[in-house]
């Protein structure tokens, strides 16, 4: 992301605001001018009423007309901002979708989200406040001043010595803000890091009882959070502090300098020395609006930074082509010394070469961390291999046809992910096709989740997942295996969906797989040595590479490890 | 309205702060307004052209209120922020109290992450209710009320004209924008909550939407999403901006009326041509005073949203329990079955057993069968819905939550560590000595542990089995005990520490009730009774022997168990 480019891109409205402000500018100036000639007339001129009710009626329009284009400049900028935004977010969306089978844990996923809402929604102020306001800072204000100097050049003077302190303070205190400003994030940091370790901790510090004493904590360190965020406001309040000082003592000098050449010297009227009276504070007004947003336009700028460097970062789009697979048989896979590697973890996996036949039934075992589960998803197409080559029916998987291959693939996880939304749309959401009431009526029988669906008041329409009615482990894994009977794939990949779950999904896991296994290419992720024996083949990994391949009887006499596996004394040296 | 006074009342409490600032404020505002009217003066006086000496006094005064102004500004930032940031520690205070007094049902309810939000976020933005909503028209009242008892001296119907434009813009305006905020109800919090649960959804379940083809589909509904989000802030926004415009117009319009006004007594002679720039000046500056009321609405609508959001964590109704537990002496389940809200299925159906004193009772099950729940409402940390719990026959509803907790010795399944040295994390009490601490380290295999390293966050740097390990160190520093409840204490630990914790377990509870939770089928032989629990069901029960013999559900768990490589 480039913010230049985005700025280029908006550049039609910029200059729309630019174009406002120079007739602000003029507005402004007149409005003065106004003010002054009927103050004049009346006052110094004696004259009657109706003389300035002209003068009043166009001084009437000059400020409906000034607000108007406040409000237009006001307009403008937010659709700078919203646009902006809009577009740095489906820029960030486009990058995660093409990297997100990095490892990914939870944490991860919180972060993304929190860069996809919170951080985009700070980069709005650089946008539609602080770009706007440079603008009006650097026309308006010197407009004025070139007009104070063309009527009192010495008030131009003392504006012109003045008005750099304002941002000489501004830089100052900037950077000592943004100091102080780190130690308050720091300070908030680790309340909100303390606040979270003592919520989640609650439960054990109850029962032992020393809730009382995380209430001390908790206090105090809000205690210091409010400290460090006075301290912030501190150094703030100082600058507002200096400019309001600066700003009220120019104008009081301006108004002590046009009243001396008044009356002492007589070099200036009335007329100009209120005039510039009344111009003066207008200056000031534009560069106090330029320094409050100041610090906001820095924070928006550290969001945009953060943006870019996740953009920046390498992704790993999975390359496809148009080559069709044939749909009558599952295809045969080929891996040629595939590599990968996870850049953060120190994790690699492979060289890899295998071949895996139509309706071969193979298990995969090794010890958890071994890259079972990268090497599935590098099977699957979810990733794409740091080098070497992966064949579909004998196409280079890049020049196959995405929608063919995923058509035959069936997925079942540890973990099954559950939309939001009915159990019926969950279910259905393995294919393209309408699927009637029927069809998941009947593979919820499949799974034994009929009877339990049919006692709930929607049925099939209950929403469930997020928002809705939570499920267990188990009924997760059924209502994922009933997706799969929806889409009928012909290659499955299984990576031990029934750890830790109780006997009965497990039976009917089993019992549903065995009637459809017959029609597909099945690799598992397997614990069990009934799974193991029953299998064609045995892929043995350790350590991101396929130290075995062969079956259960070639097995059994020639590998160590798989030696230890199936000996009954193993049990207490893994562990 | 009502949530907002318990916002009100902790600002009370910082009654130096607020008067302080208001003081300032008031300072800071009539001396900008002094100052201005005075250069008017100043000038005006200049051009009838009287003796100099006669406005050194004038002259005097202007500089004088110019540092007025600037000092009295930062006094009044300086309080009133004071005042809001000690008041945002007050409610920060009294929420985790309402956190702490009923936190089981509110753990269930909420993601810590959500409370964490609540915490840090929404109370943050509560300091705007004192900055932007309280104190503002408060402040310019008086300013307004002074300005305008002065005014009135010089002329009356121009101190009539700034007090209609004090009504219109401290009164009409903010209440007419309110009334219309809360009518065309901005969705920007609904718009944003579906986009933080869609994008959620999208990263959560991107294996599976690619897998059946819907990646790009929710991809493009995400954008979708995004932009409708950023359509509903566009357009609140705009809202806001109109009123601000508004509010400018009508000072504006104020500040022409009362030049327009001021001209014509002039010209008639009602008022001294003097006191002509004096007005204009002066309602100039006092117009500028007020605007920053114009977000007054908005800042209204958002503390209220925030403080409705904070009261939702609300102590639950308990009732009184007085009692405090007598010494152990049976424990009785009877006919629990206990659904979590929002559960298709309940975690326990009609479950009944009963622990006497001394005797060892193992639940075993798989994961997810309701084993934990079971702690749970033991401890009274859950409150039982159908059937009942007993202590020495009394229900435990009766008693005091913390005696419970005293006579009890607890291992959670996921026992928290926070940050802080093992001494801190091994939750001692005074009387206990540091031998007796590095005698507990020891007996759980822990000796490589000094008693001041540094235990991180959620125990980051701690192994599963180090964590298990130090929760057991934790039981055995509190041997007195008479009720051990132990959930899954040994699952991440290898094969030797296992043996050696269940035999310091079994040293240390030799004549103590034992209710341990584990799905392992090992170091089971000893237990008085095992109970089978399937489903949230208790499907078998009895002595290990018994269970073996009958070939039912736990012999073909074990059967499975000895099959399990890996």
């Amino acid at each position: 992301m480039d913010t230049k480019e985005i700025i280029r891109e908006q550049k039609h409205k910029l200059f729309w605001i630019l174009l406002f402000s120079i007739l602000l500018a003029g507005i402004i100036v007149f409005q003065a001018f106004l003010i002054v000639e009927i103050i004049q007339s009346i006052f110094v001129e004696n004259k009657p009423f109706e003389a300035v009710i002209t003068l009043l009626i166009l001084l009437f329009i000059f400020l409906i007309a000034r607000a108007f284009i406040i409000h237009l400049i006001g307009s403008v900028s937010l659709r700078v901002g919203f646009q902006a935004k809009k577009k740095i977010r489906s820029q960030l969306l486009n990058h995660f979708s093409t990297k997100t089978l990095t490892p990914t844990n939870e944490d991860q996923t919180g972060k993304k989200i929190s860069l996809m809402l919170d951080t985009v929604d700070e980069v709005d102020p650089y946008f539609s406040e602080y770009l706007p306001k440079i603008i009006q800072a650097s026309t308006i204000p010197v407009t004025i001043l070139i007009v104070i100097f063309f009527f009192n050049y010495p008030s131009g003077f003392i504006i012109l010595f003045t008005a750099p302190f304002i941002p000489l303070f501004m830089a100052i205190i900037g950077m000592k803000t943004r100091d102080k400003s780190e130690e308050q994030i720091e300070q908030m940091n680790a309340f909100s890091a303390q606040f979270l370790d003592t919520i989640q901790g609650l439960k054990t510090l109850k029962i032992f009882g020393k809730s009382k004493q995380s209430e001390t904590k908790i206090e105090t360190s809000t205690l210091g959070f409010r400290d460090a965020t006075m301290d912030v406001l501190k150094v703030a309040f100082a600058s507002a502090f200096m400019m309001e000082l600066i700003s009220m003592l120019s104008m009081g000098l301006i108004a002590l300098e046009v009243s001396f050449r008044m009356i002492i010297f007589e070099t200036i009227t009335f007329h100009t020395a209120f005039f510039v009276l009344l111009l003066a504070p207008e200056f000031y007004v534009f560069l106090k609006d330029l320094s409050s947003t100041f610090h906001s336009g820095r924070e928006s700028l550290t969001a945009i930074k953060k943006i870019d460097e996740e953009i920046s970062t390498e992704t790993d789009n999975v390359s496809w082509g148009d080559q069709k697979l044939q749909t009558d048989s599952p295809s045969s896979i080929q891996l040629k010394n595939v590599e990968m590697q996870y850049p953060n973890e120190g994790f690699s996996l492979g060289p890899i070469t295998l071949h895996i036949n139509p309706y071969e039934k193979i298990a995969l075992i090794g010890e958890s961390g071994s890259g079972k589960t990268t090497l599935f998803h590098l099977i699957a197409g979810l990733m794409e291999p740091k080098s070497g080559t992966i064949y579909l029916d004998g196409y280079s998987k890049s020049d196959v046809d995405s929608t063919s291959w995923f058509r035959q693939l069936g997925y079942l996880s540890q973990s099954p992910y559950i939309f939001a939304g009915t159990i019926a749309e969950n279910i259905s959401l393995s294919t393209n096709k309408r699927v009637s009431d029927q069809v998941i009526w009947s593979v919820l029988k499949q799974v034994e989740l009929d009877a339990l669906v049919s006692t709930l008041e929607n049925g099939i329409h209950t929403t469930i997942g997020e928002g809705g009615r939570g499920l267990s482990g188990g009924e997760k894994q059924r209502v994922a295996l009933a997706r799969i009977l929806v889409k009928q794939p012909s290659i499955l990949l299984f990576d031990e969906p029934t750890t830790g779950l109780d006997l009965k999904t497990e039976k009917v896991i089993q019992n549903t797989l065995s009637q459809l296994t017959d029609k597909m290419t099945v690799i598992t992720i397997a614990h069990r040595i009934k799974t193991i024996q029953s299998s064609d083949r045995i892929w043995i990994m350790e350590k991101g590479k396929i130290v075995a391949d062969g079956t259960h009887k070639e097995l059994e006499h020639s590998n160590e490890f798989y030696q230890s596996l199936i000996t009954p004394t193993r049990k207490e040296n893994i562990e | 309205m009502t949530n907002l006074r318990i916002v009100i009342s902790e600002i009370l409490k910082e009654k130096k702060d607020v008067l302080l600032s208001v003081l300032f404020g008031f300072i800071a505002g009539m001396a900008a307004i002094g100052l201005f009217s005075a250069s008017g003066y100043l000038l005006s006086k200049a051009a009838i052209g009287v003796p100099l000496t006669a406005l050194t006094v004038v002259i005097a005064i202007v500089k004088l209120l110019g540092v007025t102004r600037a000092f009295s500004r930062y006094g009044e930032r300086y309080y009133s922020h004071r005042a809001s940031f000690t008041v945002l520690g007050h409610i920060r205070k009294s929420f985790y109290r309402r956190l702490d007094r009923s936190f089981s049902t509110l753990m269930q309810k909420y993601q810590s992450g959500d409370l964490l939000s609540r915490m840090v976020g929404d109370i943050e933005s509560l300091q705007t209710y004192f900055l932007r909503v309280l104190y503002p028209p408060i402040l310019l009242f008086f300013i307004f009320l002074t300005t305008i008892f002065f005014a009135s001296f010089f002329s009356f119907w121009i101190a009539v004209i700034i007090f209609i434009g004090f009504i219109l813009q401290v009164l009409v305006l903010p209440s007419v924008f309110y009334w219309w905020l809360m009518k065309t109800n901005p969705n920007v919090r609904a718009t944003r909550t579906a986009l933080s649960n869609d994008s959620g959804e999208y990263f959560f379940g991107y294996k599976e939407l690619k897998i059946f083809q819907r990646e790009k589909y929710q991809k493009d509904s995400l954008i979708n999403k995004s932009d409708q989000y950023e359509q509903s802030v566009l357009n609140q926004k705009r809202k806001e901006r109109l009123h601000q415009s508004i509010y400018t117009w009508v000072g504006y319009f104020i500040i022409w009326l009362v030049l327009a006004v001021g001209a014509y007594f002039v010209s008639d002679g009602d008022l001294n041509g003097v006191y002509l720039a004096v007005f204009l000046l002066l309602s100039i500056t006092l117009f500028e005073n007020s605007e920053v009321l114009s977000a007054l609405p908005i800042h209204l609508a958002n503390s209220q949203e925030v403080s409705e959001r904070l009261s939702e964590i609300k102590p639950t109704g308990q009732k009184e329990r007085k009692l405090t537990t007598p010494s152990f002496e049976s424990l009785r389940m009877n006919q629990l079955t206990f659904r979590y809200a929002n559960a298709l299925s309940p975690a326990l159906v009609d479950v009944s057993f009963y622990l006497n004193k001394g005797s060892k009772t193992a639940i075993v099950g798989p994961s997810g069968s309701g084993k934990s729940t079971i702690i749970d409402l033991a401890l009274g940390l859950e409150s039982t819905q159908t059937g009942s719990i007993e202590w020495n026959r009394t229900p435990i509803s009766q008693f005091e939550q913390s005696s419970i907790w005293k006579q009890s010795n607890v291992v959670l399944q996921e026992s928290h560590f926070f940050y802080g040295t093992v001494r801190d994390n091994l939750l001692t009490e005074p009387s206990h000595s540091d031998i007796d601490l590095k005698n507990a380290l020891q007996r759980v295999n822990l000796t490589y542990l000094n008693l001041d390293s540094l235990i991180l966050e959620k125990g980051s740097n701690l192994s599963g089995g180090e964590k298990q390990r130090l929760a057991i160190a934790r039981t055995l520093l509190n041997p007195d005990a008479e009720l051990w409840l132990l959930d899954e204490p040994t699952s991440s630990l290898d094969t030797n520490n296992k043996d050696n914790i269940y035999q310091q377990l079994w040293d240390e509870t030799k004549d103590k009730t034992v209710l341990l939770i584990t799905h392992e089928l090992t170091h089971l032989e000893k237990m008085d009774q095992i109970i089978v629990l399937q489903e949230g069901k208790i499907v078998e029960s009895g002595t290990y022997e018994e269970l073996m013999d009958r070939k039912g559900e736990f012999y073909e768990m074990k059967q499975i168990e000895d099959s399990v490589l890996l």
